[in-house]
């Protein structure tokens, strides 16, 4: 489990995250919904240690943060991070040679799924196939938690169909997710937990499902209460 | 930690990777400035005396009596030599730098894969400090080979009787800036060395300081390398402190300022560490 207790995060005098506690469970795909700059990326950075926090602690599996760390949890960001010159292949044996977790098998069927040229370099494709490719390598590993920023950002329609589709495949199973989306009505019958993130904190947490049985309220109808008033 | 060892070489291997090209290119400038040095000085000087010899109808044993003699002193202080050796010290000043800032700024930002290497993320900082060695000394040991060559090149091209000849060693004490970056000398060879790469440790530092804090962070950064400065030099103080110019002998003074030097590399390694464990920001 991912513990977020009670993280503070200022830039500069502008406080970002005022106390934002969580968890993420295995088997679980836990959505973050807030508008733009609300911190959603700021979080998925402090739990990958990739900017410190000003207060608060993050455990993962009650153990905190560690290089080793990056064989159980990973972060699929919404932009390249492989260096532009790097083929696909280059990319891939990258991530081989640091990794112990990648599974070399499920690289290759996610080439194949997503029908990717090992031989094009990342600086020339499209958005769509960068989000593509940002999946290859996060999925590949053989990690408990999976961490995706904003997934849906800009992409065209086919390629979403492609990406829900591994959302609801076993690809994801038993692991936990924590995704960060705007784009909430694809993988709205996807999403197990949700968090609503506004000035700073935790606005409101549910499970999606019980909402819709309980309340006769879906997701969409939530963040219309809550932002809408 | 045999696994460790394997991650820092695949590290090491893959920052040389992408070091090679500007490597290469320094080196081939180097290469063909220094060639070019070797033989256009020599035929001007040899075009020159006969020139000379012709018009005042000189013997060759009268044009020496009244010229110097050829020899490596004029290629050795020529912009053909000095000028890629000026070339490569600004080269590897701003390369430090870039080293890191790419990281950054480059059309992808690879500081997320890299921070997220199941690795020390010093062995990151070794891994790249030790590309600025390799570099360095590469340059070094080229540079060395070509003034070999060079002498071999001169000689024929000079004839004997216009040309004094020196070994390498000899090469290396003819002017000022070789015996810096040569010293004859072992010890002062490793501490002049020690010196420049400890310079190199601070300047990651502020990087770092930057990277972690941003424009407040420059400031702390260019505050923690003057006082490093500061520190480094200050055995310099301690004749007029002790306003007794004899209390330290000048060897003294050097193994105090390499001494001091050392120290100031522990700790920007040590502050390095904390910024990149605790405060490194993507």
């Amino acid at each position: 489990m991912i513990e977020v207790k009670d993280i503070h995060k200022n830039f500069g005098r502008k406080k970002v995250l005022k106390g934002v506690s969580f968890t993420v469970n295995k088997g679980e795909i836990t959505c973050l919904i807030g508008i733009n700059g609300v911190g959603k990326t700021t979080i998925l950075n402090a739990i990958m240690d990739l900017t410190p926090i000003k207060r608060g602690e993050i455990l993962i599996d009650e153990k905190q943060h560690s290089p080793e760390m990056y064989n159980q949890i990973t972060f699929i960001p919404d932009a390249a991070i492989m260096l532009p010159g790097m083929t696909i292949q280059q990319a891939m044996d990258f991530m081989k040679e640091y990794h112990s977790v990648w599974n070399e098998k499920r690289a290759k069927d996610l080439l194949r799924f997503f029908k990717l040229k090992v031989s094009d370099k990342i600086q020339d494709l499209s958005k769509g196939n960068v989000a593509k490719v940002n999946l290859l390598m996060g999925l590949s590993l053989d990690v408990d938690y999976i961490l995706m920023d904003e997934p849906f950002s800009g992409i065209d329609i086919f390629t979403r169909e492609q990406i829900t589709e591994v959302f609801s495949s076993r690809l994801v199973e038993d692991r936990g997710v924590l995704i960060t989306t705007h784009e909430i009505s694809d993988i709205e019958h996807l999403i197990d937990k949700v968090l609503l993130l506004d000035d700073g904190v935790i606005m409101k947490e549910f499970y999606a499902e019980a909402m819709r049985e309980n309340e006769g309220k879906s997701v969409v109808d939530v963040l219309r209460e809550v932002y809408e008033g | 930690m045999k696994q460790s060892l394997k991650h820092f070489i695949r590290l090491v291997n893959f920052e040389f990777e992408r070091m090679y090209k500007f490597l290469f290119a320094v080196m081939g400038i180097l290469i063909a400035a220094n060639l070019a040095g070797y033989i256009l000085l020599p035929l001007e000087y040899m075009n020159n005396a006969r020139e000379i010899m012709r018009i005042d109808s000189l013997t060759t044993a009268q044009f020496i009596e009244n010229n110097d003699p050829f020899s490596m002193y004029p290629v050795s202080i020529s912009l053909w030599v000095l000028g890629p050796i000026a070339l490569g010290i600004i080269g590897f000043i701003f390369y430090s730098v870039f080293i890191w800032y790419r990281e950054w700024f480059g059309k992808n930002t690879f500081i997320y894969r890299l921070l997220m290497i199941p690795v020390s993320r010093m062995q990151i900082f070794f891994a790249k400090f030790l590309m600025i060695v390799i570099g360095v000394f590469s340059l070094l040991a080229l540079q060395l080979l070509s003034l070999w060559i060079g002498e071999i090149i001169v000689s024929n091209i000079v004839l004997g009787e216009f040309y004094t000849s020196y070994n390498l060693p000899q090469i290396l004490q003819l002017n000022y800036i070789f015996q810096i970056i040569f010293p004859s000398i072992g010890e002062v060879f490793l501490g002049s060395y020690i010196i420049g790469f400890v310079a190199v440790l601070v300047l990651f530092t502020v990087i770092l300081f930057e990277r972690s804090f941003r424009i407040k962070g420059l400031v702390m950064g260019i505050g923690y390398a003057i006082a490093c400065l500061f520190f480094v030099l200050s055995p310099n103080l301690i004749p007029t402190v002790f306003k007794n110019y004899h209390i330290l002998f000048d060897s003294e003074l050097i193994l105090l300022i390499f001494g001091f030097s050392l120290i100031v590399g522990m700790i920007s390694i040590l502050l390095s560490r904390y910024l990149l464990k605790h405060k490194i920001t993507v």
